[in-house]
């Protein structure tokens, strides 16, 4: 998946789903990622064990996902 | 506050079954014992009640039943009156407490029967968790499998991260509403814990554990509106409505721009103040929206009982505790402890006032003389706040 660089939000808040929803299979992860001040919810694409955390940068894919961008990247 | 004629408002009965599992019982059954047992300590009869509001969330969508508060009218062999199901999520008792009292105030009612009921045990945690999800907006939070505990976990989340909240915080919440309910006999949980037992619980939604959250429960709680003349042969004192005040807020989470307040508590408690015309600071006694252990912190913040990002650590110290020296939060036990049907809440807060305020209570905060209630629905989507006074 290509992104433009201003794609990309800080993490506010993160939750990791463990009783879920019918239609939905827990574990996920979810945050909140603000983007310019605004914030929005987005699934989180990365493995529980390394989900990032509030003051992370991430970067946005479509209008649900977040990919969290490894530390030491721009 | 008055009618419009200038009398005085006030619960001149209240009660509520017991809360936790009620298998044997439906919603309808519910309803109608509290609101019976209501109306009996009144001094007013079933003849003389004007009006019913019933609050419920999930007693339509989980049950398939409606026109529930007609239901509850004909079984309490009440005149053909006004009757109205009222719904504003965890609020929704709140909500018809304060329609109740607008109808007073209007002169379309003298007495009004507030009741409101949940009854959720009979259906999976999966069932209740995507009947709660109601609460938010269809397009957006709950399609990406958002849930309660999971958006009050990011309410703790963004919390730790702008004042420092602590997990073992989080958790003297717990314990000290756990030890508010010892021994109380409408609780759902009525055995203290300690913060051990509450950090290592099950993790429901990081970083909220099982003890950190209110459980599902079914139970009821009614309470009868009328003017101060109407209660003169109630069963015990009837207790004065200063102030009962709503307002809406966030429905989804791109429209809330700090997670750490709940604008529609802020509003309402506003001008609840206002119309009572008192401070945070002279409130003797608060039953607040402790839906998840976090939820207390923020309430109080809200509410201006203590300092915006100090709550946590003030409440952990023991400041908000039935033996402290200020303001006693949650003496019932809360939601925590209580329990949750959520219906049902908003006006077993105002029982457990009622009972404070009249020196009668498990809990008996001493000289509770100015109560306040805070009745939180969904997301900050709704908010009641109650001062009632001796």
């Amino acid at each position: 998946v290509t992104v433009a660089r201003s794609d990309t939000g800080t993490v506010r808040a993160v939750v990791v789903i463990r009783t879920s929803p019918p239609g939905f299979h827990a574990p996920y992860a979810l945050a909140v990622v603000a983007t310019e001040g605004r914030p929005s919810l987005r699934r989180i694409d990365s493995p529980l064990s390394d989900h990032p955390k509030p003051g992370d940068r991430v970067t946005l894919i479509g209008s649900d996902v977040a990919l969290p961008i490894p530390s030491g990247k721009p | 506050m008055k009618t419009k004629s200038g009398r005085e408002l006030v619960i001149a009965g209240s009660a509520m079954t017991r809360f936790g599992r009620h298998p044997e019982s439906g919603p309808v059954e519910l309803a109608v014992q509290a609101a019976r047992e209501a109306i009996s300590a009144s001094g007013v009869g079933p003849e003389d009640v004007d009006a019913v509001y019933l609050g419920t969330f999930l007693g339509q969508s989980l049950h398939a039943q409606g026109v529930l508060a007609s239901i509850v009218a004909r079984r309490l062999g009440l005149r053909p009156v006004p009757t109205t199901v009222v719904e504003g999520a965890c609020a929704s008792g709140g909500i018809a407490l304060r329609h109740g009292v607008l109808a007073c105030r209007s002169g379309s009612a003298e007495t009004v029967l507030c009741v409101g009921v949940e009854h959720l045990s009979g259906f999976s945690t999966e069932t209740v968790t995507g009947g709660l999800a109601e609460g938010f907006e269809f397009d957006g939070d709950r399609q990406l499998g958002l849930t309660f505990p999971g958006f009050f976990a990011l309410v703790a989340s963004e919390h730790e991260a702008k004042f420092g909240t602590s997990r073992e915080e989080l958790a003297a919440v717990t314990v000290k509403n756990r030890a508010h309910a010892e021994g109380s006999p409408t609780a759902m949980f009525s055995q203290p814990v300690s913060a051990e037992e509450v950090v290592t619980s099950r993790p429901i939604a990081d970083p909220l554990r099982l003890l950190d959250c209110s459980p599902i429960s079914d139970g009821a709680a009614a309470v009868v509106v009328t003017t101060v003349e109407n209660a003169a042969g109630a069963r015990e004192r009837p207790v004065r409505i200063l102030a009962c005040e709503q307002a809406s807020g966030a429905t989804a989470i791109s429209q809330i721009t700090d997670l750490t307040s709940f604008e529609a508590t802020t509003v309402a408690a506003r001008r609840a103040f206002a119309a009572a015309a008192v401070e945070p600071a002279d409130i003797d006694v608060v039953e607040l929206h402790d839906c998840f252990s976090i939820a207390e912190i923020v309430d109080c913040e809200d509410l201006g009982l203590l300092p915006r990002g100090e709550a946590a650590a003030a409440i952990a110290e023991g400041a908000t505790a039935s033996a402290g020296s200020g303001t006693v939060v949650n003496p019932s036990g809360g939601l925590l402890s209580r329990g949750h049907p959520v219906g049902a809440t908003g006006l077993a807060q105002i029982n457990e006032l009622v009972r404070q305020i009249r020196g009668v209570a498990h809990r008996q905060v001493e000289g509770a003389d100015l109560a306040l209630a805070q009745n939180l629905g969904g997301t900050g989507a709704t908010a009641t706040v109650t001062i009632l006074a001796a």
